[in-house]
């Protein structure tokens, strides 16, 4: 019994050492493959779409719910783009702030149709659509509320007059060349390439004057600085590689780019569903992989985009909740996809890695914590042994996330100053020594049938040069 | 259970031997990128300064020899190639022949053929790029070696670097590719049609009948020294005149669009005053909203409209353009004059 407990509890445990692993063997062979493909980051492609008047359009997409802090930032940020054939739907789902009227006055937008024909997808109605007079490009779409992200992305799908769509939050910060980054990973293969990811930083410590970036420095903030270290983990290690093999099943819903036919054969964002993007960006895999047409979904590091971080403990844990929640629908939804030959890679690596080590993983490790505690206050097991055990768990786990600092420091503009390589070090330290660990108790929690509202997230708005 | 500790202890050290490889990496890598972008960034600006010097045609011989041994003095020219390319396109075709005269004397064709003899499709694609930018003449041949690429990215590459050294040559494979590629084909088709009419002289390599097998005419043509027969663009406006009446909607569409990019030729303009009869209603509203976008498309719809035939299309295009307060009319004949259009400002 003794031996049997015992070795179960170092299967547990083996189980994240080789979970860890595998995440820095996935590293390294993304890393071969970004640096052979380089998706939207070859200089001369880059520079002809920013070039190119004719270029294929895109219109960005913001749904918004009392955003009057950070809402005019954001759409500046977009009229900054270098990207020339752009337009900018910002969808007001009712808000109770005066989201409204802060744009009238800032980009004094002027009614330009009511009661407008409903489009494809079904959704709330829509009861006026505003055009700015000074910027041409920036429209406000007014609509009935739904209380659902997916349903003012909806309105904007349905309006939006351009092949591509962005689809963001308006609560962030675009760097001046997002666009061009996505467009140049599209115009490379145009015919597949159907959705496009970018990498989320947080803004919570940017500081802007206008619609440029003038300090980008790490977080000292505990909540967000250890986010900042597992965001770079994903976005830079994880997401890459998967993309590259045809497998990556999730696109950001703070910010991804989609062909605007590939979201309307599935009929566009979800109602209500917790986990809204990774279950578009699935609904596309099984669409076009069912229709038997060639396609990509495509990651592109190097196009960053700043988006506000939970800032406190609160916060941040209402979120995981959620989205550990939306991982289990998803794969009540998708898991059929696990292992058949139809999906190609998305279902036996992208889904089979998902069931793996974010749904059966989380289970093990805590299994494996409880044991280990378990049998050293029974004396079943030497201290010293179990210490070793939680060791290599811990330096593992560090390795990984260190070698997403480097890829930050080496690949990205940002983040290169010694003081903030120094953050990031000391947070590659925070972020396996108790917050992982607190995290992976609110994924156990998430199984506890609790609240499953968003809830709201109060807006600290972005540093501008004048308040900081 | 003696194993088992010995073991886990063992795993230990490697994990914490595992943390500082990764950690001393970082700090290396670190060093390194920031050296890199340095350095990239000051070659970069040297060349980009001397290029747009010769651009502008106010270099001297000594800008061209600073910029040969720039290229020369560095393992790696692709920030100065970079460079390059932007004044290149900057300046387009007001760019100063002794522009293009350096580029020619510096070793940047051959770090450009490297790339072309590689096996990996990106950089070769990159390598095509390159030639298209900076016009690198000598690499036509090898540039239409790689239009029949399996890989779509360096089979775009090339036409596109095609289209800009040769427009004549770039028709000639394109049309061959016509049925076997993607609606990229067409729209490069129209590019290089319409840089063909704005410069009749040129020739197209192929006639009409041979076209099925231009590419390999026209690499052999290239390997032997010389061009099969002479054609006109025309030759090459019959071709997306028949994709008019294609059946996949997507090469129709390619194909007004192609049409729509030579709207200067008669050619083009008969066809597109034809396409707004078309059976099928996407065509028809394609051409309709292409025509609306000139001058002289606008001029035909004029015509269309006053017809007692008019297709569903140019009534509509017709009534999106010219009713309303201060919005020209149908009845006006021809484009605007210059003296109306003063008086409209």
């Amino acid at each position: 019994m003794k031996v049997a407990i015992t070795a179960f509890m170092y299967v547990c445990l083996s189980f994240t050492i080789l979970q860890y692993f595998s995440m820095l063997v996935w590293s390294g062979l993304s890393n071969v493959l970004m640096n052979r493909a380089r998706p939207g980051n070859r200089a001369l492609t880059l520079d002809k779409v920013r070039r190119d008047q004719d270029t294929l359009g895109v219109s960005i997409i913001m749904p918004a719910y009392n955003e009057e802090a950070v809402i005019t930032h954001t759409v500046r940020s977009a009229l900054d783009q270098d990207y020339p054939n752009l337009e900018i739907l910002v969808v007001n789902d009712g808000s109770k702030d005066n989201t409204l009227g802060v744009m009238i006055d800032a980009f004094d937008l002027r009614p330009f149709e009511t009661d407008p024909v409903p489009g494809p997808i079904g959704t709330e109605k829509v009861t006026t659509i505003y055009r700015s007079s000074t910027f041409p490009r920036v429209v406000l779409v007014d609509k009935a509320p739904a209380g659902a992200k997916a349903d003012n992305a909806n309105v904007g799908i349905n309006i939006a007059r351009y092949d591509w769509i962005v689809v963001m939050d308006s609560d962030e910060f675009m760097e001046n060349d997002v666009i061009s980054r996505c467009m140049a990973a599209v115009v490379e293969s145009p015919d597949e390439v159907v959705a496009v990811g970018t990498s989320l930083l947080p803004a919570n410590d940017i500081v802007i004057d206008g619609s440029t970036i003038v300090e980008r420095e790490a977080s000292r903030n505990y909540w967000v600085g250890c986010q900042l270290i597992e965001y770079l983990t994903a976005f830079l290690v994880a997401r890459p590689g998967l993309a590259q093999v045809g497998a990556l099943p999730i696109i950001s819903g703070g910010f991804g780019l989609f062909r605007r036919d590939a979201v309307l054969e599935v009929n566009g964002f979800e109602h209500g569903h917790l986990g809204e993007d990774m279950d578009m960006c699935m609904r596309i895999h099984k669409a076009q992989s069912e229709s038997g047409r060639p396609y990509r979904i495509v990651q592109v590091p190097e196009a960053i985009v700043w988006t506000e971080f939970p800032s406190s403990m609160a916060i941040l844990q209402r979120q995981r909740i959620r989205w550990h929640r939306g991982l289990k629908i998803i794969i009540d939804d998708h898991g059929g996809m696990i292992g058949r030959r139809r999906y190609g890679t998305v279902g036996t690596i992208g889904m089979g890695m998902m069931y793996l080590f974010e749904w059966i993983g989380p289970l093990l490790e805590a299994l494996g914590w409880f044991l280990l505690t378990g049998l050293l206050l029974a004396g079943w097991i030497d201290p010293l042994n179990a210490f070793a055990v939680f060791l290599t768990t811990q330096l593992v786990g560090m390795a990984l996330t260190t070698i997403g600092v480097m890829l930050a420091v080496t690949r990205l503009d940002c983040y290169r100053g010694i003081g903030d390589l120094m953050r990031l070090l000391k947070f590659t330290i925070f972020v396996n020594w108790g917050y992982r660990q607190l995290t992976l108790w609110w994924r156990i929690r998430s199984i506890l049938p609790g609240d499953t509202s968003w809830g709201e997230m109060p807006r600290a708005g972005f540093k501008t040069v004048s308040t900081s | 259970m003696r194993f088992t500790g010995d073991l886990v202890w063992v795993l230990a050290g490697a994990s914490f031997a595992l943390v500082l490889l990764t950690i001393t990496w970082t700090m290396a890598g670190r060093f390194f990128a920031i050296r890199r972008t340095r350095f990239a960034g000051i070659l970069w600006r040297r060349a980009y300064d001397l290029g747009a010097r010769l651009a502008d045609g106010a270099g001297t011989e000594g800008n061209a020899i600073d910029l040969i041994s720039l290229v020369k003095s560095v393992g790696d020219p692709a920030p100065i190639a970079t460079a390059l390319a932007a004044v290149s396109r900057s300046w387009g075709d007001a760019a100063d022949d002794a522009f293009f005269e350096a580029i020619e004397q510096t070793t940047l064709e051959r770090w450009v053929q490297s790339k072309l003899a590689g096996t990996d499709p990106l950089a070769q694609a990159e390598g095509l790029e390159y030639i298209e930018a900076l016009r690198i003449q000598p690499l036509l041949g090898q540039a239409a070696n790689f239009a029949r690429h399996e890989d779509e990215t360096v089979s775009r590459a090339a036409c596109e670097a095609l289209v800009v050294l040769d427009p004549a040559i770039a028709i000639g494979v394109l049309v061959g590719m016509i049925e076997t590629s993607g609606s990229w084909v067409l729209d490069t088709l129209g590019r290089a049609t319409n840089t063909l009419v704005q410069n009749p002289g040129s020739r197209i390599p192929v006639s009409r009948p041979q076209w099925r097998g231009a590419p390999m005419l026209a690499e052999q043509a290239l390997k032997d020294g010389g061009l099969p027969d002479p054609g006109a663009a025309t030759d090459a406006l019959a071709v997306l005149i028949d994709l008019l009446d294609d059946a996949s909607s997507q090469k129709r569409l390619a194909a007004v669009n192609a049409l729509a990019n030579t709207i200067d030729h008669p050619g083009a303009q008969i066809a597109l005053a034809g396409a707004l009869s078309a059976p099928d209603r996407l065509t028809r509203f394609a051409a309709a909203s292409r025509l609306a976008q000139t001058d002289a498309g606008r001029a035909i719809l004029r015509r269309s409209v006053n017809d007692d035939s008019a297709s569903d299309a140019a009534t509509i295009a017709a009534e999106v353009l010219w009713t309303g307060v201060g919005k020209e009319k149908p009845e006006n004949k021809g484009p605007l004059k210059r003296s109306e259009i003063e008086a409209a400002i």
